[in-house]
């Protein structure tokens, strides 16, 4: 224990006397060095907290301009929504415009203003009616081929059947091989054609348009093309599925065909 | 990990001796709160470290005074010296008399080093006895509650 104490104090005496020695130094320096030396230290000492409280107000500059960012963001995503709107309008309304000029038959524009009428299952209703000169059983087509047909005339209104509705029925023709079949359609939005013997040449690829008999559809408009072809289990006919190139769920204007007449030449 | 925690407390004595001390002046004097922090931390830790911590925390209080720096280390280190030799030397366990008195004696020097080791013009006689024995007196008195408690809490571990 006494040993213990004596190495101890042996061991504090060295370096008490260590420091007052670096002490004596420190003090005997110049005046510029001390400063330096003082300035040197002060500055490595608070560095952490400057540093602490320069990132804290990073972080409150950083968390107001996030929220400026987000009402900019928001700002913007409605005026992006807006031109959207307005780009996939200008698409569809410079579609109808060349589709128009293209086919030089007399088009009559109507926009869809409801759907789903109680009499006409899958049917829509357009702005267009009688005084526009809209008739009953006229075509109603879209640039990219037959949608429909009109079953009901108001007079400043128009009901059309579309391809999908339950009881639409029409003319068609493989385009390739010119076989002709009735057209109908089936529940899961795609078309089917039926009354095609089991000899008669229809491929899947091949594309079907009106065939010009039944005296509502003119000939060669654009149904949609084959994408299936079965024997039905009577053993007679095929059964042709076929998918419509016009999507009767999502257009939002059509045209109704006032002048008849071939459009296709076949 | 100990060691740290005893920096803690050296630097928290340190600006309570920048910040507080002068909160609780009469006249030229005002308790060294950073000597009863010392006396403190020799309740627990070794007189090696005691010192070590006195030069730390004089080299700080050094640092804010640059023309005098040194003075305070040599000024603090001597008082830890003297705690920590009281500790070796003379009483191993804590008593609240014997470490008022250590303490009483350390201020003491602390400031008689003060008076002799910074030029002053002119009341050299009260700097060299006056004040140190007012801050002496006046440390000792405002330690005592500290003390106390932490005496206290030695005995009770």
């Amino acid at each position: 224990m006494i040993q213990r104490t004596k190495i101890s104090r042996k061991r504090l005496l060295l370096i008490y006397s260590t420091i007052i020695l670096i002490a004596i130094l420190l003090n005997s320096l110049g005046e510029v060095t001390k400063n330096s030396i003082a300035s040197n230290c002060v500055s490595t000492v608070f560095y952490p907290f400057r540093y602490g409280w320069n990132t804290m107000r990073s972080f409150k500059n950083y968390r107001e301009e996030n929220l400026r960012l987000k009402r900019e963001l928001a700002n913007l995503r409605v005026v992006v929504d807006r031109l959207l709107k307005y780009e996939k309008e200008n698409e569809r309304l410079k579609k109808i415009l060349n589709f128009k000029e293209e086919k030089g038959v007399s088009l009559l524009l109507g926009e869809i203003v409801g759907r789903g009428v109680p009499r006409y299952s899958g049917s829509a209703v357009v702005n267009v009616g009688a005084k526009d000169g809209v008739r009953k059983n006229l075509p109603a087509i879209v640039p990219e081929g037959v949608i429909g047909k009109v079953v009901h005339v108001n007079a400043r209104s128009s009901v059309v059947q579309l391809i999908t509705a339950p009881g639409f029925r029409a003319s068609a023709m493989d385009r390739r091989s010119r076989v002709v079949g009735i057209l109908q359609p089936k529940r899961t939005g795609q078309l089917i054609m039926s009354e095609v013997p089991l000899t008669e040449d229809v491929q899947p690829g091949d594309e079907i348009v009106t065939s010009g008999l039944g005296g509502v559809f003119p000939k060669g408009l654009r149904i949609g093309y084959v994408v299936d072809v079965s024997a039905n289990p009577d053993r007679i006919f095929k059964n042709i599925e076929i998918m419509p190139f016009a999507d009767a769920a999502g257009i939002e204007e059509l045209f109704i065909l006032l002048g008849s007449g071939e459009t296709d030449s076949l | 990990m100990k060691f740290l925690r005893a920096l803690i407390f050296v630097i928290v004595g340190v600006f309570l001796q920048l910040t507080l001390a002068e909160l609780f002046r009469i006249g030229d004097v005002a308790p060294d709160i950073f000597l009863i922090a010392l006396l403190l931390l020799a309740f627990t830790e070794p007189p090696e470290t005691i010192l070590i911590l006195a030069a730390v925390g004089g080299f700080a209080l050094d640092i804010f005074n640059p023309t005098y720096i040194g003075i305070s280390v040599i000024a603090y280190t001597t008082g830890a010296f003297l705690i920590g030799n009281s500790r070796i030397n003379l009483y191993s366990q804590t008593h609240f008399a014997f470490e008022s008195a250590v303490l009483f004696l350390s201020t003491l020097v602390v400031y008689v080093i003060f008076a002799v080791l910074i030029p002053n013009e002119g009341r050299f006689l009260v700097r060299l006895v006056d004040i140190p024995l007012g801050e002496a007196f006046y440390t000792t008195v405002f330690s005592m509650p500290l003390l106390l408690l932490a005496g206290r809490r030695s005995y009770a571990a």
